[in-house]
């Protein structure tokens, strides 16, 4: 049953898939831009597709509301709108595999293939399993949720809700259609697009065979294995984008091929509308632009394209908040008091724990990122090659303009990255681009160096894939029960989802029951009542200095319907002693208790567990 | 310019050698947390 469900989502990925890749290959037509490979054309289009699926999704969320009907209408105006571009696109798609019978005419090849699949094949079952990514069940899928089935608006309780962007649209055209297994499996589909554009890159650079590995080598890496798996947040929709904004400056070779210039853009905004990180991809692609064109007139157009998919998330921010990158510039602009906690609170989620700007520090992180990982958010996760292999970029053809525009966009999201957050986890988008730059080089050094530098980047590699086989199945074992239906939904998410039986009793305990519930644990997605986060770290309206006496708290907690109040198992350390008073004084009034058990720790890899008291209590009139 | 290649060669395997190491000594904490058994043979 597990499965057949799963089919069913997966027929439905690929029917959206046809659709935004007929409808992004008629836009390509009319625009005059013919790649020189079917299968660039193929992914060209499905990406001008999805950049105007998500901005089309976004703007229908905020006018109207994302419901099934209006998600059908726009899917089918899209097919209808796609006209001539089906007929191209199933051509395409028999030339493609035309082509790539003759990539696995070797033995190599076709063992790689294999491997190849096997990777997607344990990734896509994986992505089959009910939602249990800790930020996705904080906010990745909580925000769209919360939002669908209404004109968006504002959540004020949820401070990660302002950093929603287009990719979250299609999070959110998952949950309309399908749940959150769809939901799961459009990230899925993003990676494995990531990987398959990845391919005509490396191609360009080096044999069939190694290109082959490069796919692979990005398809195991641990940070991608669990981003387009079971992480559920949609970053890797910007590795789409930013490899396919560099095969699109590759393209622009001549005079008359500077259109490919405006596509990169239209890719690069796509990025940007991701995430706010995700503007350096743009600021990259104009200067890549300007570089080449020297004209003005250019760069103009190329940014005009990058805001017209890109700038959907800000206008709203803006219209929302006064302050487009909200929170960050809201000490200059916005209308939106900022709480000083939750501000706190952001700053120390977007940052290493051993962020430092000081130059010879950023320098120390840029060697660090890989052997130092848990210091620089996850970093260790990417694996070893790009570092290793970063010598060797000196072999690569350094004349070629693929290997620019690819370098351009690395090392801008690099540095962003460095003087910004030190994040390692948030270079996702630019791993596919240094992997595909570093095997390059690899590749071109194995050829010239002789066969020290052979074997040593062979066992490098043999030995990363072993360590990716070893720790992705590993880490599957937790998720296979439930995704081929061994195990049941509420087993598994009891075993695995942070804070799901506090969800569950919570729902119980309030079905019934009129008023909104005060909640003070992290991960909310399986709530299904009416409730707000009550941690001021998490929510901007928990302003610790106006919440500072009972009656305030008693005054907003009235303002705000909330009529019971979930202790799990104490109160927020800012806002205790307000609490605490209010139960001492007979203001909240116990009703049900119970023991949860739940996830601790930095992550759940470490399957440390610790039982949770959770009370509820009754907001006295 | 044949001397300097192989000494180019050199310095780049010990370097592989060294990020190699370094980078999978980072998981010890994790894969004993896994596989407890581990802890005996990776001090």
């Amino acid at each position: 049953m597990a499965l057949a469900a799963s089919a069913g989502c997966a027929a439905l990925v690929l029917v959206i898939f046809l659709i935004t890749a007929a409808f992004g290959n008629r836009v390509l037509e009319v625009a005059g831009l013919k790649a020189d490979d079917p299968l660039n054309v193929v992914l060209f289009s499905s990406g001008v597709g999805f950049a105007i699926l998500q901005l089309l999704l976004g703007i229908v969320g905020l006018a109207a509301g994302l419901t099934i009907r209006s998600v059908l209408a726009l899917l089918v105006l899209l097919a209808i709108a796609g006209g001539r571009g089906w007929k191209s696109l199933f051509r395409l798609c028999r030339e493609t595999a035309r082509d790539l019978s003759g990539v696995f005419k070797s033995g190599v090849s076709k063992a790689l293939g294999l491997v190849i699949l096997f990777f997607l094949g344990l990734e896509g079952l994986l992505s089959t399993s009910p939602l249990t990514g800790s930020d996705a069940m904080h906010y990745h899928f909580t925000a769209p949720l919360l939002q669908i089935g209404r004109p968006e608006q504002p959540i004020f309780w949820l401070t990660h809700a302002f950093f929603i962007g287009l990719g979250h649209e299609l999070i959110a055209l998952g949950l309309v259609l399908g749940g959150d297994r769809l939901g799961l499996l459009l990230i899925f589909f993003g990676g494995c697009l990531t990987a398959v554009s990845l391919f005509p890159i490396a191609r360009k650079w080096m044999p069939t065979e190694r290109a082959l590995a490069a796919a692979l080598t990005f398809l195991m890496t641990p940070m991608v294995f669990w981003q387009i798996s079971t992480a559920g947040s949609p970053d890797i929709w910007m590795g789409f984008y930013a490899v396919l904004a560099a095969l699109a400056v590759g393209q622009a070779e001549g005079a008359s091929t500077r259109r490919w210039l405006i596509l990169a853009s239209v890719y690069a905004g796509a990025g940007a509308s991701i995430k706010y990180t995700g503007w350096v991809l743009p600021a990259v692609i104009i200067l890549c632009a300007l570089w080449i064109t020297r004209s003005i007139l250019w760069g103009a157009a190329c940014s005009a394209a990058a805001l017209a998919t890109g700038v959907f998330p800000l206008l709203r921010n803006l219209l929302w908040t006064g302050d487009p990158f909200f929170p960050f510039l809201s000490r200059w602009m916005g209308r939106v008091a900022v709480n000083q906690f939750a501000w706190e609170s952001i700053q120390a989620d977007v940052h290493s724990h051993a962020f430092s700007a000081q130059p010879l520090h950023v320098l120390y992180f840029l060697a660090a990122i890989t052997v130092r990982g848990a210091d620089f958010g996850l970093g260790q996760y990417f694996g070893p090659a790009v570092l290793a292999f970063l010598p060797l970029l000196f072999f690569c053809n350094w004349r070629s303009r693929l290997v620019w525009a690819a370098t351009a966009l690395w090392v801008g999201m690099l540095l962003a990255n460095a003087l910004t957050t030190q994040m390692a986890r948030f270079l996702l988008p630019a791993y596919p681009l240094a992997l595909a730059l570093a095997l390059y080089g690899a590749a071109a050094a194995s050829r010239e160096g002789g066969a020290f530098v052979r074997f040593g980047c062979a066992a490098t590699l043999a030995l990363f894939g072993l360590f990716c086989l070893a720790s992705d199945t590993l880490y599957a074992k937790d998720f296979l029960p439930v995704s081929v239906g061994l195990e049941s939904k509420v087993a598994f998410l009891n075993r695995m989802a942070p804070d799901y039986q506090a969800a569950t009793f919570v729902n119980s305990a309030l079905t019934q029951r009129t008023g909104k519930a005060l909640i003070f644990f992290r991960h909310s997605y399986y709530l299904r009542v009416p409730y707000e986060d009550g941690d001021p770290g998490e929510s901007w309206m928990m302003n610790p200095a106006v919440l500072a006496n009972p009656q305030s708290l008693l005054a907003f907690l009235k303002e705000q319907d909330i009529r019971w109040i979930v202790k799990s198992p104490e109160y927020p350390e800012q806002l205790a002693n307000v609490f605490e008073e209010c139960e001492k004084e007979g203001l909240f009034i116990p009703e049900e208790q119970t023991e949860t058990e739940t996830l601790t720790g930095s992550s759940r890899i470490y399957n440390m567990r610790m039982a949770v008291p959770i009370t509820l209590m009754r907001v006295a009139n | 310019m044949r001397t300097f290649q192989k000494l180019g060669a050199m310095l780049f395997l010990l370097w592989l050698l060294l990020i190699n190491v370094l980078y999978y000594a980072q998981f010890r904490e994790l894969a004993v947390s896994r596989l407890p058994w581990l802890a005996h043979v990776w001090r």
